[in-house]
């Protein structure tokens, strides 16, 4: 579209890159990030300081991890194992000739989406970004925060296993797949039946809804929202060994 | 864009404290379509019982795919006589496509009759650029390598990332900013967005 609208406008050398971003990323080839998305997004991001500890003491981007860039690949274990999360890569500047190939290699092994920060850690800095000298970290630790309704696994697991008092687990899997494997003390009402069977539900009781992907949890979650009552779903695939879940990996 | 909220819309409203999410205002038959899609197709603006925008997960075994659309989340139920276009069928759908679904309202359920995904773009096969010669060209950078990448997408995406040296035009903005683009018409201009699916 962009290309027509420019051949109407007299231009004579076009190209399209048709497979556009995502090829790029799939490629193993970083996209170039900004002070714009990252400051606002400073939690749900990992940053990694190229430049490596020493230099980190001078200063980094807040949260950030120092891993020098031949300490990446050694590292790429401790990567969360949620690959949704983007990896944003800064150096001094832009760095892309230092940073590009050290990707490259990297996402031989990882599956993140990964980033450079535009300007690094000068552009930063000059711009007002948050930035500490202390709390230099060399191990990547991330928690994944929940998203609306959500609940992390190790939470669902906890109450999977203390079958406290206040929670229902509510199972809107399919009978046949039920069969399969269950949690034990769970209610099973398949998505389908849930707007007809409300009343099983204690309005009382925090609804702890999980499916066989997190799809169907969601759209139970709205239901029962909707419904004035007090639920959170699980956002993960789960599978069952028998009847004792495994839980939990991203999609 | 604003829905508009009928008498009727409320009543449906008041009504969902005991019906499933796609039920949700079911009987609103205003178009339902993520702003984005707006600035190019304001035509969806005037149609009735259309949601366009991407959509956001499916699952085979409710039947159903789900859209966020501006932030809420619309359920849409599919049948074995949901007509799709564009790709082969309901199990070609990915996360993320973008689509607009002509439903129709059975009980208190929305039931998609049509599926239109956003169709591919035909390029000339002569205007095509890959990866490696892109590569070769922003290793030499605009100077040397006499070219201007322009990214395509709306502002946020560019912003969250794009490709070394591109600068930001968004299509829908982009007749209002031609002077962006290079004085010499001979010069290689790239063009690239999101890509297809």
């Amino acid at each position: 579209m962009a290309a027509r609208l420019a051949a109407k406008k007299g231009y004579t050398n076009i190209k399209v890159f048709h497979a556009g971003t995502p090829a790029w990323q799939n490629n193993g080839k970083p996209l170039v990030t900004t002070y714009e998305f990252v400051s606002k997004r400073l939690d749900n991001v990992v940053l990694i300081d190229t430049r490596g500890p020493e230099a980190a003491k001078k200063g980094h981007i807040q949260g950030a991890f120092a891993i020098a860039l031949n300490r990446l690949e050694k590292e790429k274990d401790a990567f969360p194992l949620d690959t949704k999360v983007p990896l944003v890569l800064y150096g001094d500047q832009t760095d892309l000739s230092k940073i590009g190939p050290a990707v490259e290699e990297l996402s031989l092994w990882v599956d993140h989406k990964m980033f450079v920060l535009d300007g690094g850690y000068a552009a930063w800095s000059k711009r007002g970004g948050a930035v500490q000298r202390d709390k230099i970290r060399t191990k990547i630790v991330y928690l994944p925060k929940p998203g609306l309704g959500e609940i992390v696994g190790d939470e669902f697991m906890n109450i999977v296993n203390g079958q406290p008092e206040d929670k229902i687990i509510l199972d809107v899997r399919a009978l046949d797949e039920v069969s399969e494997g269950k949690i034990e003390w769970a209610i099973n009402i398949p998505l389908d039946d849930l707007q007809g069977s409300l009343d099983k539900l204690a309005k009382d009781k925090e609804i702890i809804v999980h499916c066989a992907t997190g799809m169907r949890a969601q759209m139970a979650y709205s239901a029962l929202k909707n419904a004035g009552y007090n639920s959170r779903f699980l956002n993960d695939k789960i599978a069952f060994i028998k009847n004792q879940p495994v839980c939990c990996f991203k999609e | 864009m604003r829905r508009k909220i009928s008498m009727f819309g409320i009543l449906a409203a008041a009504a969902t404290i005991c019906v499933l999410p796609g039920a949700l205002a079911a009987t609103d038959t205003a178009p339902i379509v993520q702003n984005n899609c707006m600035k190019c197709h304001q035509n969806f603006g005037k149609m009735e019982n259309v949601i366009a925008g991407n959509m956001s997960g499916k699952s085979m075994e409710a039947n159903s795919i789900q859209m966020k659309i501006n932030n809420r989340l619309e359920m849409i139920k599919f049948t074995p006589e949901t007509k799709i276009s564009n790709v082969p069928d309901m199990k070609s759908l990915k996360g993320g496509m973008a689509m607009r679904v002509h439903y129709e309202i059975k009980g208190s359920d929305r039931v998609a009759k049509k599926i239109v995904v956003k169709p591919k773009i035909k390029v000339p096969p002569e205007q095509l650029i890959n990866v490696k010669e892109l590569t070769e060209l922003i290793n030499m950078g605009p100077e040397k390598g006499a070219y201007t990448l322009v990214d395509s997408r709306p502002t946020p995406g560019y912003l969250k990332g794009h490709i070394p040296t591109a600068i930001s035009i968004p299509f829908p903005k982009m007749k209002q900013m031609l002077e962006k683009l290079p004085e010499e018409k001979d010069r290689l201009v790239i063009f690239y967005c999101q890509g297809y699916r």
